[in-house]
């Protein structure tokens, strides 16, 4: 009886030991090279294809470093965030200029790059002011901007055309927009086309036309001032394009999920987009007649904001300086030139590329003026508290006025937190 | 002898057992309790776990998308689990009758239940969208003018309108388990004896009457598993949310399940996520304690 039971005994732990062993990961095949990864979000077909190509091109011209590219289709931050909490972070990483605060408020989980930077050949005076400072905190330098974009007003020349308006120029100010969206909003049997895609949850199209108008998302003080009268009559004027003139659409209700999409699939003849939709347009859409101009004036001037991305290097990362080789590589002028999203983020690349693609240039006009999307560490929720409130008024549950006090008073306690 | 026989046995068992046991204590056991005890912590993942008592759940209380949640999620529970049961025992009542292609209609109404929730969602999407084959349909009955008389602009933006767009979850959902807890009705149909209603029927009893006086009592257990089961899945509803609406319109389809995930994973409340899910769970157990006594299990 008694070898019988330890023959069984010893079975169930072979069989255990087994499992074990199956369970182990495969070694990468890095060949003893130093092996780094780097994660981005998934978004535009453009871009990872872009990436997958110059991390390759990285890895040929490396003789002790392997990058490995993992894309991240989805939630991206609640990816990240986990990845950084459990100390399994890709070793270069893209970072929003909405999340850069947020980030850098958290304890330690970006690493500065200044003494990677000094003892390089890259000189931080070659990218765009503007872009860099966006991810510094003083003296520090966190990220590398990667590209850049501002917001532009995408037109359907077909649509213009046939309803015998002008092209839009520098001289369209809001009221000039909404009469054509007004006159290019023609509904047929077959099909109905609308003069604008609004975007109803979302604060980043709203905001330019707020200053526009005068009002700024904070006051002075400090605190939130986008319930201002001005703030008010500009989100009455954005949801009016639709509540009043029923010269727009929601993306949502055609079936697209942005607004580029829509004007793509022509069920608007206008949007607001950056230029991420021009490789997007030129793949789904080859056939669409478009242009690109700035967006329209309003009664306090211009306005628009800077969307910018930088690759970041986090605190865990082991092999900081084989990071930086890529960081580097990714941002250097050869890379920057082979963009077709954004606009590169080194000032005299952007002017180069303007000049073989015009069609980016309102794109870099606007940069000029425009501000950084960066609402300090509590960005992400004002964002979305601000989204909230103009779907309210878009869906007709708060007048402007209520919405806006509202978000200013909720923003206004996120500040203190 | 034979003690240390059982005992040697006991021994082979539990290392037979360890690779489950080990996982259940690594992966649900642990977690569970670590999460109970995270909830009454303040943490953002990155700096240490702060105790705050109580703070969380008083938190809780006080913010308006908890009970935005609760009311959300008590009205997708009900809705769902009451007509997902009554369809899959109307459904199960017909598939017991001797009609032609029967295992067609089967496993046509049992698909839905195997396929993935993701593409089920997607296919809805486009069922939903403002000029999408629902509203088509709708105007080609000429429907239409009913919403108009309720005051409803047709076409209707079901999946962006605040009133349609939990509704329209459910009813996919309804329609997409309404075939499994068919197949438990239809189990529970083929134990009943046929001498049971051969009986019933010699003392007089009508088809309404068997039903009533055969078929409910017997299927009982049957009624409590599809209910329980049902309440559980629709209590913790998430995926279709999270891919049909985010929640929105205005937090109209935020159910406590998608709560938690925002908290957690877009804003990193952690411990204030774990109350979330405490109370659910909390909810639960009463929801089905409940069930028990009113059926008298």
């Amino acid at each position: 009886m008694a070898p019988l039971v330890g023959f069984r005994i010893l079975l169930s732990l072979v069989t255990l030991a087994g499992g074990l062993l199956a369970c182990r990961p495969q070694e990468p095949d890095a060949e003893g090279k130093i092996s780094i990864r780097f994660s981005g979000y998934a978004g535009n077909p453009a871009e990872t294809e872009l990436m997958q190509k110059l991390v390759g091109d990285f890895n040929r011209s490396q003789a002790e470093i392997h990058a490995r590219y993992e894309p991240v289709p989805g939630a991206y931050y609640p990816k990240v965030m986990t990845m950084l909490a459990s100390g399994t972070a890709p070793d270069v990483l893209y970072l929003d200029i909405l999340y850069f605060k947020p980030f850098l408020a958290k304890n330690k989980v970006l690493r500065a790059l200044n003494d990677l930077i000094a003892t390089s050949s890259t000189d931080p005076g070659d990218f765009i002011a503007s872009l860099l400072a966006a991810f510094s905190d003083g003296e520090t330098i966190y990220g590398i901007p990667k590209d850049f974009n501002t917001l532009g007003l995408y037109y359907n020349r077909d649509s213009f055309d046939r309803a015998g308006i002008a092209y839009p120029d520098a001289t369209w100010d809001l009221a000039r927009f909404r009469q054509a969206a007004v006159s290019l909003t023609r509904k047929t049997e077959r099909r109905t086309q609308v003069g604008f895609a609004l975007a109803p949850d979302t604060a980043d199209r709203f905001l330019p036309i707020a200053v526009m108008f005068g009002a700024s998302l904070f006051g002075p003080d400090g605190k939130c001032a986008i319930a201002s009268p001005e703030g008010i009559r500009a989100l009455e004027f954005y949801a009016g394009l639709k509540l009043v003139d029923h010269a727009a659409i929601f993306p949502s209700e055609v079936g697209s999920s942005w607004s580029g999409d829509a004007f793509g699939r022509q069920d608007a003849a206008m949007a607001f987009e950056g230029s991420w939709l021009t490789p997007y347009l030129q793949t789904t859409f080859p056939e669409l007649p478009y242009g690109v101009s700035q967006l329209p004036k309003g009664p306090a001037g211009r306005s628009n904001f800077l969307f910018t991305v930088a690759y970041v290097i986090p605190q865990s990362s082991k092999h900081a300086s084989a990071a930086w080789k890529l960081i580097e590589y990714l941002t250097s002028p050869e890379a920057q030139a082979q963009i077709t999203f954004a606009l590169p983020s080194r000032t005299a690349i952007s002017r180069q590329y303007v000049a073989k693609h015009p069609e980016y240039l309102p794109i870099l006009d606007a940069a000029a003026y425009a501000q950084p999307y960066d609402f300090g560490p509590q960005g992400p929720r004002i964002n979305e508290r601000l989204g909230v409130a103009i779907q309210e008024v878009l869906l007709g549950v708060k007048p402007a006025a209520q919405a806006l006090r509202d978000a200013a008073q909720d923003i206004d306690r996120l500040l203190e937190l | 002898m034979n003690l240390g026989r059982n005992l040697s046995e006991m021994l082979a068992a539990l290392v037979f057992l360890a690779p489950f046991l080990v996982l259940l204590l690594a992966f649900v056991l642990w977690p569970l309790l670590n999460a109970f005890w995270l909830s009454f912590h303040a943490y953002d993942l990155f700096s240490p776990p702060r105790w705050i008592g109580l703070a969380n759940y008083q938190m809780l209380l006080r913010q308006g998308d908890f009970w935005i949640s609760l009311r959300n999620t008590t009205f997708y529970t009900v809705g769902v689990v009451a007509s997902q049961t009554v369809l899959a025992f109307l459904l199960a009542l017909m598939m017991d009758q001797r009609i032609r292609a029967k295992t067609f209609f089967r496993v046509a109404f049992f698909l839905p239940s195997v396929t993935s929730s993701v593409a089920i969602s997607l296919i809805f999407m486009a069922l939903f969208f403002k000029n999408g084959v629902l509203n088509q349909a709708l105007a080609r009955l000429e429907l239409d003018r009913v919403f108009a008389a309720v005051g409803l602009d047709f076409p209707v933006d079901w999946l962006g309108n605040l009133h349609t767009a939990l509704p329209a979850i459910m009813a996919m959902n309804v329609w997409s388990t309404a075939g499994f807890f068919m197949i438990v009705f239809l189990a529970g149909l083929q134990d009943i004896p046929e001498t049971l209603y051969e009986v019933a029927r010699l003392d007089g009893a009508g088809p309404l009457a068997q039903l009533w006086y055969v078929t409910l009592p017997l299927l009982k257990p049957s009624f409590f598993y599809v209910i329980t089961m049902g309440l559980i899945g629709a209590f913790q509803v998430f995926d279709q949310v999270f891919i049909m609406t985010n929640g929105g319109p205005l937090k109209a389809t935020m159910t406590m399940s998608y709560l938690l995930y925002s908290e957690a994973f877009v804003h990193f409340n952690m411990g204030f996520a774990c109350a979330i899910a405490f109370v659910l769970a909390t909810l639960i157990f009463l929801a089905t304690m409940l069930q028990k006594r009113l059926m008298g299990e």
